[in-house]
């Protein structure tokens, strides 16, 4: 009787023990089957928000290269912090070679901004390398390769989700083409020097040739105050000339190009010119040979008359009689020209028919917006004359 | 002597024991496998989700602008009507019979939506990272499509 109990006990215990080893066990295979699943679907739903990251990626290289374009454009194709020089200093260019190379730069910063925005992303610096395809007809094609060191890597603790972000997207080539127009108008060409050219042309021809015919010697005035008579303030209005042709809008290839003056200088040159100078009778005479003569009873003006002088006159109870020695000289034709000297800094602005979405630091606000490149110059119609 | 088991005894502990075990043994797959095919579910229904909304994202919607582009776009250029009419009919392609309802917004910024009021509580969810135009503001937004069948 006792064996039965003492067994029943025992069977008792070890089914205890059994049963809650069983539970145990049941517990801890729910609730490593519950991490084995959250895990697996962290890693799903990460692939997924990975694959969704790589469907942006061109878009965020794209974003990042406007960016980057507008900040070079606006700063004449250099960096920040780099000197900003003028394009065109009178004879002297400066063209920003490394304009590219500063936008490749940015363009990196801007997408690496964009990475860190994201949680657990691990990425290497991007590499840029923009390139520009041309044909005889010009600038056909623009190019940007994005690539890295190591591969774009999602990361947690437990798991790593790499890919191979590299990327090569098509830029809008109109960008470009203004790197191209101011090249062209301002460092091959001094365009600002043809507009002022423009404007003297336009200058009314009184003001730019004043025809005196002839004229005696003593009748002749300065060009400056002859000027002043016949165009009054002819150097203000060539300034307004000049303005005029800066303040038009201009189109080449599709984008504009305007000006915003900075400072004017103007002046005139004169220059004289006739076909012949000579001593003239109807000039009057400039010098008599004086004689001083006994007219006795006869007038003094009879006597010299009837003795063949030219002139005669009584000064001091005396008669002088005399004949002229020189005449006042006589201007034939004689003209007066005008150059119009005009010397001009301005800034440069040369934008984009597209718009995009750009931030203006200044501003603080992204907007539509139109590429922008600004720069200085400084030129006159003569290079001899740097009054800025 | 007196306390050692009879082999009776010993009999009905091993028939217990294996008693135990089988049971054990049935109970613990079943709800394992229960626990696995709930979770794959889920995880299915999510990439259902997440799978047509990549799909949708790089088709070509009119003047060379994918849809990722529109929508990324869509602070400066406004999502008009022809747009959305196109979101609705591609999204309803993808679905074999009318769902109960669907929504697609950009952050909190309702895009399109089909029944929204049926859209409280959705089984089907999904979110992709949209990168934006650079801005002192957010630089990535998210867009989410919920939906039931």
């Amino acid at each position: 009787m006792k064996g039965i109990i003492v067994g029943i006990v025992l069977v008792i215990a070890i089914s205890t023990l059994v049963v809650g080893g069983i539970i145990a066990t049941i517990m801890l295979s729910e609730s490593t089957s519950i991490k084995i699943s959250a895990k697996s679907s962290k890693v799903l739903n990460s692939i997924d928000f990975f694959e969704g990251l790589k469907r942006g990626l061109d878009y965020s290289y794209l974003y990042s290269f406007y960016q980057a374009a507008y900040d070079v454009g606006i700063k004449s194709g250099y960096k920040e912090g780099e000197e900003n020089k003028e394009w065109r200093k009178y004879s002297e260019t400066n063209f920003p070679l490394k304009y590219i190379d500063n936008i490749e730069e940015k363009v990196s910063d801007y997408i690496s901004e964009y990475f860190k925005e994201i949680e657990n992303l691990v990425f290497s610096k991007p590499i840029i390398d923009i390139y520009l395809i041309s044909e005889k007809e010009g600038l056909k094609e623009a190019k940007m390769s994005v690539y890295y060191k190591d591969l774009l890597t999602y990361s947690d603790s437990f798991f790593n989700i790499s890919d191979n972000p590299n990327r090569t997207i098509t830029l809008p080539l109109e960008y470009f083409s203004l790197y191209k127009i101011g090249s062209d108008l301002f460092i091959s060409k001094d365009y600002l020097r043809d507009l002022i050219d423009e404007a003297e042309k336009k200058m009314d021809e009184n003001c730019k040739t004043i025809n005196l015919g002839d004229i005696c010697e003593y009748e002749v005035k300065s060009p400056e105050n002859i000027l002043e008579e016949k165009c009054p303030n002819a150097n203000s209005k060539f300034k307004e000339k000049i303005l005029s042709e800066l303040e038009k809008s201009r189109e080449f290839s599709g984008l504009e190009l305007r000006f915003y003056p900075v400072r004017i200088e103007v002046k005139n040159v004169s220059n004289e010119r006739y076909d012949s100078i000579s001593e003239s009778e109807d000039c009057g005479c400039k010098s008599i040979d004086w004689k001083s003569v006994d007219n006795g009873t006869t007038s003094c003006n009879e006597y010299c008359a009837s003795n063949n002088y030219q002139y005669s006159k009584f000064e001091n109870n005396a008669c002088y009689c005399g004949n002229c020695t020189e005449y006042y000289k006589k201007y034939h034709n004689l003209i007066y020209t005008y150059k119009y000297l005009g010397a001009v800094k301005a800034l440069v602005n040369i934008t984009s028919k597209g718009e995009y979405p750009l931030f203006d630091k200044i501003e603080g606000t992204t907007k539509l917006r139109k590429f922008s490149l600004k720069f200085n110059v400084t030129t006159s119609n003569d290079y001899e004359w740097k009054p800025l | 002597m007196k306390a050692q088991l009879a082999p009776f005894d010993i009999g009905i502990i091993m028939m217990i024991l294996l008693v135990v075990a089988i049971i054990t043994i049935f109970f613990w797959e079943g709800f394992h496998i229960f626990t696995k095919t709930v979770v794959i579910d889920m995880i299915y229904d999510t990439n259902e989700a997440n799978l047509m909304l990549l799909s949708l994202l790089p088709l070509n919607y009119s003047d060379s602008k994918t849809v990722y582009e529109k929508i990324s776009l869509s602070e400066y250029y406004p999502i008009d009507k022809n747009f959305v009419d196109y979101l609705n009919s591609t999204i309803f392609k993808m679905f074999e019979k009318e769902p109960k309802c669907y929504k697609l917004s950009l952050d909190s910024k309702l895009l399109i939506s089909y029944r929204e009021e049926y859209c409280d509580d959705t089984k089907y969810n999904a979110k992709v990272l949209i990168f934006v135009p650079y801005s002192n503001g957010n630089i990535i937004k998210y867009l989410y499509l919920n939906y039931n069948r």
